[in-house]
């Protein structure tokens, strides 16, 4: 039943997130071939005009993408279980446990394409100024060594290999957005318990505990890169760093869970469609 | 009545700011009737079905559908009309068939597609380009075309004109498993008195009579209708 929910979410999910992606991926396309068109002279200021409000739109719009990700999830969420539709969801022969999995793994899919989407987005800029460059120019021996120093200063500025150092961002960003879509889906199922105006009950639910949450995360963050900071000797930003972001991980493994289960326990206990 | 497929023993559900909607209610549903659950707006009607179908706990009691509480097992052979249109406006027709197919071993597409049919209606139609009253009638196409043990019509005929309440409560008599019962809840009498065995009066959440029309006929010499009127008059 859980892959059945899976392509069914899939289904009514994946229109308007590729819409707004392949746009997107257009603007990208736009702004580098932007990027690398030679500077206009006075004649066309109408031209250097539109060409700096594209570029604020596109800013605008790398900003904006995981938003814009965040509001449909919620929405998704929100219309197919607690709204009328949540009549034929929640008489399905499922368990909320699959409800609730389904949609957590097309949303989390969602976030990783779009995290892939906006590195491609921004890589894209990097890459057409690159091409468009004198290739001849290029000394393609000094480029490498650059790139082993710059990897051996990095691993020196931040006392820990670089592989280690990836693996444990690619962690921390893996487990923010599992984790910042749980807190939507509790939020939303926790607004349920408003008798009327049940949208804005989630949405101040979502705002408080999204600050209590950041407040906490500051808190361990600076509860253990105080000391590396005072102590005088070998300061690196893995002693900074290091300590909380596992920390961190773990407060979020938590929070995941707990907002994992309140959801479930609404939706098992406390449903009640309007 | 024969062996009783839902038994509902001191159930009650009260709200937030201890509003009663149910109150002790005790009932039972034996095998092959067709029930009318009757009962002015806000006399708990709607709250006892959508705890038979799981979509609400109760607050005390128990409700048993062929010996099992409301869970996946009872949703895989309770057929559910609520009263809100639940269908997604932007699917097709035949996509919610293979909905419905995929998750209800107990769905025929044969006998979903003949009921479209006998009403000309596009399959490849999207739902949003329906008018309400063709949305409702797809919908209870959608239940009507499960083999149910157990069908819960919500208000079916209700918001509807005179003609589709005939051809709602002719497709509900033409489809449903006989050996199924089905609860029928309205507050429009007089349009399904004639199809119905049992009725249960309800009226501020508590059971006021429960009896086969039959019964209330011979006793009282008059229509369901007509009693229902006199039951309830303020």
């Amino acid at each position: 039943m859980l892959k059945k929910l899976f392509g069914y979410e899939w289904k009514a999910f994946w229109k308007v997130p590729t819409l707004i992606a392949v746009t997107f991926l257009v603007m990208s396309l736009l702004a580098s071939a932007m990027f690398i068109m030679p500077e206009w002279t006075n004649e066309y200021t109408l031209i250097n005009l539109l060409k700096m409000l594209f570029f604020s739109f596109y800013y605008m719009a790398i900003i904006g993408l995981n938003f814009f990700l965040l509001v449909w999830i919620a929405l998704r969420f929100y219309k197919n279980l607690y709204t009328d539709e949540g009549y034929l969801m929640h008489t399905l022969p499922v368990t909320p446990h699959q409800l609730i999995l389904s949609k957590l793994f097309v949303s989390g899919i969602w976030e990783i394409i779009y995290s892939i989407i906006l590195c491609i987005g921004i890589g894209n800029i990097f890459l057409f100024v690159f091409i468009s460059s004198d290739m001849q120019a290029i000394n393609w021996q000094d480029v490498m060594r650059g790139i082993g120093t710059l990897i051996t200063e990095f691993e020196q500025s931040f006392g820990c290999s670089i592989l280690v150092t990836c693996l444990t961002v690619g962690l921390y960003l893996f487990m923010s957005l599992v984790f910042s879509i749980m807190v939507i889906y509790a939020s939303i199922s926790l607004g349920q318990l408003c008798k009327k105006h049940r949208v804005i009950g989630a949405i101040i639910v979502y705002l408080i505990s999204t600050v209590i949450m950041q407040v906490v995360v500051s808190i361990i963050f600076f509860m253990n890169a105080l000391p590396s900071l005072n102590s005088s000797s070998n300061v690196t930003m893995a002693s900074i760093f290091g300590p909380s972001i596992y920390l961190i991980i773990l407060f979020e493994v938590v929070i995941f869970l707990l907002c994992y289960f309140v959801s479930y326990y609404m939706m098992n206990r406390k449903l009640n469609l309007e | 009545m024969g062996e009783a497929l839902l038994e509902i023993q001191n159930l009650s559900k009260t709200y937030a700011k201890k509003t009663i909607a149910l109150d002790h209610v005790d009932l039972t549903v034996g095998r092959g009737r067709i029930v009318g659950l009757l009962g002015p707006n806000g006399s708990g009607k709607t709250t006892l079905i959508k705890i038979i179908n799981g979509l609400l706990q109760p607050s005390e009691g128990t409700v048993l559908i062929d010996g099992s509480a409301p869970s996946v097992t009872t949703k895989s052979f309770i057929s559910y009309l609520p009263e809100r249109t639940y269908l997604s406006p932007e699917l097709k027709i035949k996509d919610m068939f293979y909905m419905f197919a995929d998750f209800y071993a107990d769905f025929s597409m044969t006998a979903a597609e003949q009921m479209l049919q006998g009403l000309q209606i596009d399959p490849e139609a999207v739902i949003k380009s329906l008018s309400k009253g063709t949305r409702e009638k797809v919908q209870l196409i959608l239940v009507m075309s499960r083999q149910a043990k157990l069908y819960v019509l919500d208000e079916p005929i209700a918001g509807v004109d005179p003609a589709a309440r005939d051809y709602i409560l002719k497709t509900i008599l033409n489809n449903y498993n006989p050996e199924a019962s089905i609860i029928l809840s309205t507050h429009l009498i007089s349009d399904v008195e004639n199809i119905l065995d049992d009725i249960i009066f309800i009226k501020y959440g508590k059971i006021v009579l429960q009896s086969s029309v039959d019964n209330i006929r011979a006793i009282h010499n008059e229509s369901v209708d007509a009693y229902f009127r006199e039951v309830f008059s303020c």
